[in-house]
């Protein structure tokens, strides 16, 4: 296969690794919609988010947030990585 | 002149290679148009991350403070973390569009091929006004910037307007003299603006305090979650205009391997510069010292007065910032942030008014390149004229800063979303322009972009409903002269619409 050939592949028939990272990154998403939810719903009911202390609903978000800022950077790069 | 006529056609060839179009049904005088506006192509992976990092990052100079105001810190961190999502994900999507479609018209060509003239010219209208305000926005604030180096405490008015006038002139110099020229200068000056951002958080860390940071109460008391979803607005600046790198792909070295590595390392350098530069600043001094400042009015009552230049201020606060060498000096490379994003900006302004008039939906002379540098003159010319005009204006008008900075980012979430469903519809009508890059998580991430700026434009538009009026006006404005005037004039011999017709004449011819 030449280089010009390899770099024309279809990236998901490359690496079953970056397959299982996108994976991972899928669900990270989800997540992190869901706290976009929960941001609204806690906004407009702020009765909603009374039993758990705020400290605690802003670090879990926070880490949702800062994991899938972690996963999709993980993937962009391995997703771009120069071919050879 | 034989070396030079053979580099024209290899640049033609390229062109129209990396943009799907079948050579061999072009037209001799299609083929002598595409010669007379070509591009040249010297950008690289180093080049395209230069231009990400250096058209954006004003956005850590100025700007994003506004969001502290009775916000916070922790609202303000958890908005921009939402943002740099928006940002990482979009760039993953435009890099599949860019690299499907690697024209200097960018949106236009997406919209264009996927559905309609109209819908490319909607697209491409977008951008327009999204990087022409943003450089405008960017030419007020450099001004603004020395205005206040050179008297902090009485900044002068008219040497805003004239350092503003100053960078207008210089960069319009620049940019017309070559595109390779242009890039070196960017890089140096990217570089230059990253220096300065170090230099502050080296001199931000003397101070640091993990407490004004992480306030108590997380969230202001009374707002709660309100303070993030009303800080988002101002964490858009942070990252609005990357995709002036879209627009660079008919300049670059193979596109499909350039512009998605150049456009993520970008983005990453970016995203890392967002949360050190807020955190530090956050930690350095109190919040909301960095939104605003207290001055007593004519009449005697205190009024909050909003800080332009909140790296400079938080220098100034603290005890290693009373050395006037750190002062000045941090002043004076910080102002390679703001050039450099300047630079960065009327560059995208002038490309995206040259692929507009080079197919026909704008005037027809914003279309033309300098014969030997094969630069959009013209183009540059008339974008440097209409933002020299608003810096002018801004004496007498001083929300101008704000309705500029206002009206860029809202253009620019509505036709990110645009691009998702022209990306959707593109990828069904043809798949195979897709083949050499295609975005992870195939369908997800696209939805992400969607869904995220949405949320970030309902948040926007909350809270400046008068900037929504007028974003509106410049729209009708657009489709007025499009449809009584440049719709019946659409030049057929561009990139962008060679391409869109060789798709419709493909798809007539199928059985």
């Amino acid at each position: 296969m030449t280089k010009q050939e390899q770099s024309l592949k279809p990236f998901e028939q490359r690496s079953s690794y970056i397959r299982l990272l996108e994976q991972i990154t899928g669900v990270v998403l989800v997540g992190v919609l869901l706290s976009l939810v929960w941001m609204v719903l806690a906004s407009i009911l702020p009765e909603l988010g009374e039993k758990i202390p705020l400290q605690a609903q802003v670090s879990a978000v926070l880490a949702i947030l800062s994991a899938a800022l972690v996963m999709i950077s993980l993937m962009a790069l391995a997703h771009t990585a120069p071919r050879d | 002149m034989g070396d030079s006529a053979s580099n024209l056609n290899a640049i033609v060839t390229e062109v129209v290679t990396d943009g799907h179009v079948r050579p061999e049904e072009l037209r001799p005088e299609e083929i002598a148009y595409l010669k007379e506006h070509a591009l040249k192509k010297p950008l690289r992976v180093l080049d395209i991350w230069a231009l990400g990092v250096g058209v954006v990052i004003t956005g850590a100079y100025f700007g994003w403070n506004l969001g502290l105001k009775d916000n916070g810190p922790v609202a303000m961190l958890l908005a921009s973390l939402i943002v740099c999502l928006l940002y990482l994900t979009w760039v993953l999507v435009l890099a599949e569009l860019s690299v499907a479609m690697p024209f200097a018209g960018g949106p236009l060509a997406y919209g264009r091929r996927a559905w309609s003239p109209g819908l490319g010219f909607m697209m491409g209208w977008s951008m327009f006004l999204e990087c022409l305000f943003a450089t405008i926005a960017t030419g007020l604030a450099t001004g603004g910037y020395v205005a206040f180096l050179l008297n902090p405490e009485n900044p002068d008015p008219l040497v805003r307007v004239l350092v503003g006038l100053a960078t207008v002139v210089v960069f319009f110099l620049l940019q017309a003299w070559g595109v390779k020229e242009q890039s070196w200068a960017m890089m140096g000056m990217t570089y230059g603006a990253i220096l300065g951002l170090i230099i502050f958080w080296i001199a931000a860390a003397t101070n640091f305090s993990w407490e004004r940071v992480w306030t108590s109460p997380v969230l202001p008391q009374g707002l709660g979650w309100v303070a993030v979803l009303k800080a988002v607005p101002y964490a858009l600046w942070w990252l609005v205009m990357i995709e002036t790198v879209a627009l660079a792909a008919e300049e670059a070295h193979e596109p499909h391997r350039t512009i998605p590595r150049g456009l993520v390392l970008g983005q990453l350098t970016l995203i890392v510069l967002v949360v050190l530069t807020l955190v530090t600043a956050c930690g350095a001094v109190d919040s909301q010292q960095l939104a605003f400042t207290l001055t007593t009015g004519e009449d005697g009552k205190q009024e909050e007065q909003l800080v332009d230049y909140p790296l400079l201020k938080a220098i100034a606060m603290i005890p290693v910032g009373q050395s006037r060498v750190l002062f000045y000096g941090f002043g004076c490379i910080a102002l390679f942030g703001m050039i450099a994003s300047y630079h960065g900006m009327i560059y995208g302004t002038s490309r995206q008014s040259f692929s507009m008039g080079r197919a026909g939906y704008l005037p027809s002379f914003l279309g033309e390149v300098h014969a030997t540098r094969r630069t959009p003159v013209p183009s540059l010319f008339v974008c440097s004229l209409i933002t020299a005009a608003f810096i002018i204006t801004s004496y007498w008008f001083k929300d101008a800063i704000d309705v500029a900075v206002l009206v860029s980012t809202l253009t620019a979430l509505l036709w990110y979303m645009v691009a998702v469903f022209c990306l959707f519809l593109l990828r069904r009508k043809e798949p195979g322009i897709f083949e050499r890059y295609r975005t992870p998580l195939y369908r997800m991430l696209p939805i992400t972009v969607v869904l995220l700026s949405a949320f970030a434009a309902i948040m926007y538009a909350m809270t400046n409903v008068t900037v929504v009026l007028l974003t509106v006006a410049l729209y009708a404005l657009g489709f007025i002269y499009f449809g009584l005037w440049a719709r019946k004039r659409l030049q057929s011999a561009a990139p962008e619409e060679l391409a869109a017709r060789q798709i419709c004449a493909g798809a007539e011819n199928e059985p």
